[in-house]
């Protein structure tokens, strides 16, 4: 049986449905519950890394991206975790590469318009 | 271990991302009751304020206001939370730190369902067996204790029966060392701090004890009727030794040399003959040498002897007693103990008379 994911424009998997469903003990209405908290309480979040980084605070800007990436990881938003994995191992190291913010905020701004499709099929 | 009234036991969850909380709680909440925190500071707010504390905490690390490790570190100095076994939330780059920190398990983010529950149920199996080895610990120290106070009334007991002349001094004279404590604590003398560090209600108790050397005097000593010559009183002064002697022969029967109640009891049966100005027995001590609760201990046996009748003497009236006991302040006795006889003869005068 083919996985039940969301893929985005690159064709990678941007949201893994059944392991999102999985975390929450297949309580679909708790998983939108999740998703849309993510979107309006999180939307600035990767913002927040970023002014972070460009002002130098590179221990805020380590525990920031540490926070968004533990938040991929449970909600199974998995393109984005991939990426705040890279940003986080860049940052610990001292520098972010501006073609690694790039691909991470063009990511992190997929997913949020993504997971309005998961919201809709079990928010109900 | 059900620990409230839904006989579900509680599970703390400490974490600023509210989303990684409200997945644990859907986790872990058919089994558990959840208390939540965002933060250190409130975690360690709920849990002052909790009436049953949980029986474990998840805790993430990266937390603003308290984090994760400095929570664990002021949980170590209390000595009702030190208990309480942490699971740190973590990812897997900074596992070995969190369990160097102290916390005895970790979850990983992304949660998996079974090992959360897994590793929260074997935690706290193991807090519960623990739990209950203590309680085990406990229950048997506490026989022990009552076995050795048995044991020693006993031995007080079996004393008072052979030296019939001293009727109830035994009970007098631990009443009377229980009211010369209460005094120098409650009127915060001098002796107020080093008392309570030696466990006051353990010197009344060992009390009982000071004459248990007179196991080993002879009959013919022990109980004649008047003055003992030269060479009878040198044996009758060796009681002091054979009490410390029986004193340190119990403490090598029960393994415990650092019994405070069997340390008490030596001291007050091996120097309670002891003078201030040195000129006691057996070992002369002078002083503060002479350890303190000997010193009270002097002043409880000296005040009965002197206001009972014995063999070789008649009772004195209360007052003569406290004339003699004045007259040996800052010689025979401790000065602050003898002043603070002084304040309470009144009382002294209530057990004697109310014990005979």
């Amino acid at each position: 049986m083919a996985e039940n994911v969301i893929t985005g424009a690159n064709g990678a998997v941007y949201i893994n449905i059944d392991e999102g469903l999985k975390r929450v003990i297949n309580n679909g209405k708790l998983f939108a519950k999740l998703l849309t908290k993510f979107k309006t309480s999180n939307a600035g979040s990767l913002d927040e890394v970023l002014s972070f980084v460009a002002a130098g605070d590179y221990e805020k800007a380590k525990i920031s991206i540490h926070t968004l990436k533990g938040i991929a990881a449970n909600l199974a938003l998995t393109e984005l975790y991939k990426q705040t994995v890279e940003t986080e191992a860049q940052i610990k190291a001292g520098a972010l590469d501006p073609g690694t913010q790039e691909s991470v905020k063009k990511c992190f701004a997929e997913t949020l318009v993504l997971l309005d499709e998961v919201v809709a099929k079990y928010g109900g | 271990m059900a620990d409230s009234i839904n006989n579900l036991p509680t599970v703390l969850v400490v974490d600023d991302v509210d989303m990684n909380v409200m997945i644990l709680e859907e986790i872990l909440k058919d089994n558990y009751n959840i208390m939540t925190a965002s933060n250190g500071v409130e975690a360690l707010d709920k849990l002052h304020k909790a009436d049953v504390l949980p029986k474990i905490i998840l805790l993430d690390v990266f937390m603003p206001e308290m984090n994760g490790y400095e929570l664990l570190e002021i949980m170590k100095s209390d000595k009702a939370l030190k208990r309480i076994p942490v699971i740190f939330i973590t990812t897997s780059d900074n596992e070995s730190e969190g369990l160097a920190a102290g916390a005895v398990d970790f979850i990983n983010k992304p949660f998996n369902e079974e090992i959360v529950k897994l590793r929260v149920k074997n935690q706290l199996e193991l807090k519960n067996y623990s739990d209950s080895l203590e309680d085990m610990v406990a229950e048997k120290t506490a026989e022990a204790t009552a076995t050795l106070d048995n044991t020693l009334q006993a031995l007080a007991n079996i004393i008072e029966y052979r030296n019939l002349e001293s009727g109830s001094h035994v009970k007098r004279t631990q009443f009377f060392c229980k009211a010369l404590v209460e005094y120098l604590l409650e009127s915060e003398s001098e002796y107020a701090a080093e008392l309570r560090g030696m466990q006051p209600e353990i010197i009344t108790k060992s009390m009982a004890l000071h004459d248990v050397g007179k196991i080993g005097i002879p009959d013919k000593i022990l109980l004649k009727p008047g003055k003992l010559d030269p060479d009878e009183y040198d044996i009758m002064k060796t009681h002091t030794v054979v009490g410390k002697n029986i004193i340190e022969e119990m403490m090598t029967a029960v393994k415990d040399k650092d019994s405070i109640y069997l340390r008490h009891c030596r001291s007050i049966a091996y120097s309670h003959h002891e003078r201030f100005d040195g000129k006691g027995y057996p070992q002369g001590l002078q002083g503060y040498d002479i350890p303190l609760a000997a010193r009270i201990a002097a002043l409880s046996d000296v005040y009965d002897a002197l206001v009972c009748a014995r063999v070789y003497k008649s009772a004195m009236s209360y007052d003569e007693a406290i004339h003699i006991i004045v007259e040996g302040k800052g010689t025979q006795f401790d000065p602050v103990l003898t002043d603070a006889v002084i304040q309470i003869q009144d009382k002294f005068q209530e057990i004697s008379r109310s014990n005979q």
